[in-house]
């Protein structure tokens, strides 16, 4: 594990992409977690903000133009940090995406391509909320439509918010029960993508 | 991704889109969602007397792929007894589609949503016998 930095021998602190000391961007570690590439603890409960502010710092430090003189092996690594930082920011800043990444660790895959769902009362909901949008639809109902994307909110919240329960301390030790959240984020999101879609596509008219 | 041209008559003509009484003691319900994609199906199966499926509605909120797998499953179930509906596989589903490796998953779907069906209506059946103390007349076929 390279734990010093390649140019001065100092320790390296998390984020490990600089040595802190003498400021060379080291090699890049394929094998970090994303949240190690940002230098943030592994947790749910994540600032959305500092992690931002985090990864836009780091961004600056590894922009290209700072290597344009630089050899290639370290504009090589510059790029793969920043390439992984990216990565970072876009999982780690989406409750859903970062559930799914905290819950992966542990080997629990809740929405891959093969699970299914054969929960009633969940696709039941699901069922209902796509018929009534079409309906909306089909009815030209903006007020409609802007009423169902509040409840939809509401409801995408509320599983958020009983994720950040299941997921306090990690690994998670009730793993089924925050799968299943997982899920039924997974639906409300693509619904609530679809809702907006609907009221583009129905302010168009 | 291009679909193939018999995707593309089911997604642009989808065949029994709609929905039965799901309260019919005659009438099977299969409702499976996929969470990878937020695909969410549910088929209907009619059986009649003689055990033989009359009629089936589906409704699809997903992908292409996936209300073409489910349209075709409600063409291919009609005039079929419940054993013969469940030999459905989503192999013979996505051949018939020409679905590509990516959309296999939307065939899996339709053959798990017409199992649904079959056990729901079956489900209903037992408990109808057993709470006629097993005079009920069987639609049910042999299995």
């Amino acid at each position: 594990m390279p734990n010093s930095c390649i140019q001065c021998g100092a320790e390296l602190n998390f984020p490990p992409a600089f040595c802190h000391a003498c400021g060379t961007v080291q090699p890049f570690r394929p094998e970090l977690s994303l949240f190690e590439v940002v230098g943030l603890p592994a947790s749910f409960a994540l600032d959305p903000q500092t992690l931002r502010q985090r990864v836009l710092d780091l961004q600056k430090m590894l922009h290209p133009d700072r290597f344009a003189h630089a050899d290639g092996t370290a504009r090589r690594y510059s790029l793969e940090w920043s390439t992984r930082l990216n990565e970072a920011l876009a999982i780690l800043r989406d409750p859903l995406k970062r559930a799914d990444y905290l819950l992966q660790a542990q080997g629990v895959d809740a929405l891959g391509e093969n699970v299914k769902v054969a929960d009633p009362a969940l696709l039941m909901s699901q069922m209902m909320y796509r018929e009534r949008l079409e309906d909306l639809v089909a009815a030209k109902d903006q007020q409609g439509l802007e009423d169902l994307r509040t409840e939809v909110d509401a409801a995408a919240n509320a599983a958020v918010e009983k994720l950040g329960i299941l997921l306090k301390t990690l690994p998670c030790s009730q793993s089924d029960a925050a799968a299943a959240l997982l899920r039924e984020l997974q639906f409300l999101d693509k619904l609530q993508d679809e809702i907006d879609r609907s009221e583009e596509s129905s302010q168009n008219l | 991704m291009a679909y193939s041209e018999k995707v593309i008559d089911h997604y642009e003509n989808p065949r029994n889109v709609g929905a039965m009484n799901k309260e019919d003691g005659g009438v099977g319900t299969g409702m499976v969602g996929a969470p990878a994609c937020g695909d969410v199906m549910r088929l209907q199966i009619k059986v009649n007397a003689q055990g033989i499926i009359e009629d089936a509605k589906f409704k699809t909120y997903g992908c292409g792929s996936a209300i073409a797998s489910s349209s075709l499953v409600t063409e291919w179930v009609k005039g079929k007894t419940l054993d013969e509906a469940m030999t459905i596989k989503n192999s013979h589903i996505a051949e018939e589609l020409e679905l590509p490796p990516v959309k296999i998953h939307c065939s899996v779907l339709a053959e798990d949503a017409i199992k649904a069906a079959v056990e729901d209506y079956r489900s209903k059946q037992g408990a109808a016998q057993s709470s006629q103390g097993g005079e009920a007349v069987s639609a049910q076929v042999a299995h």
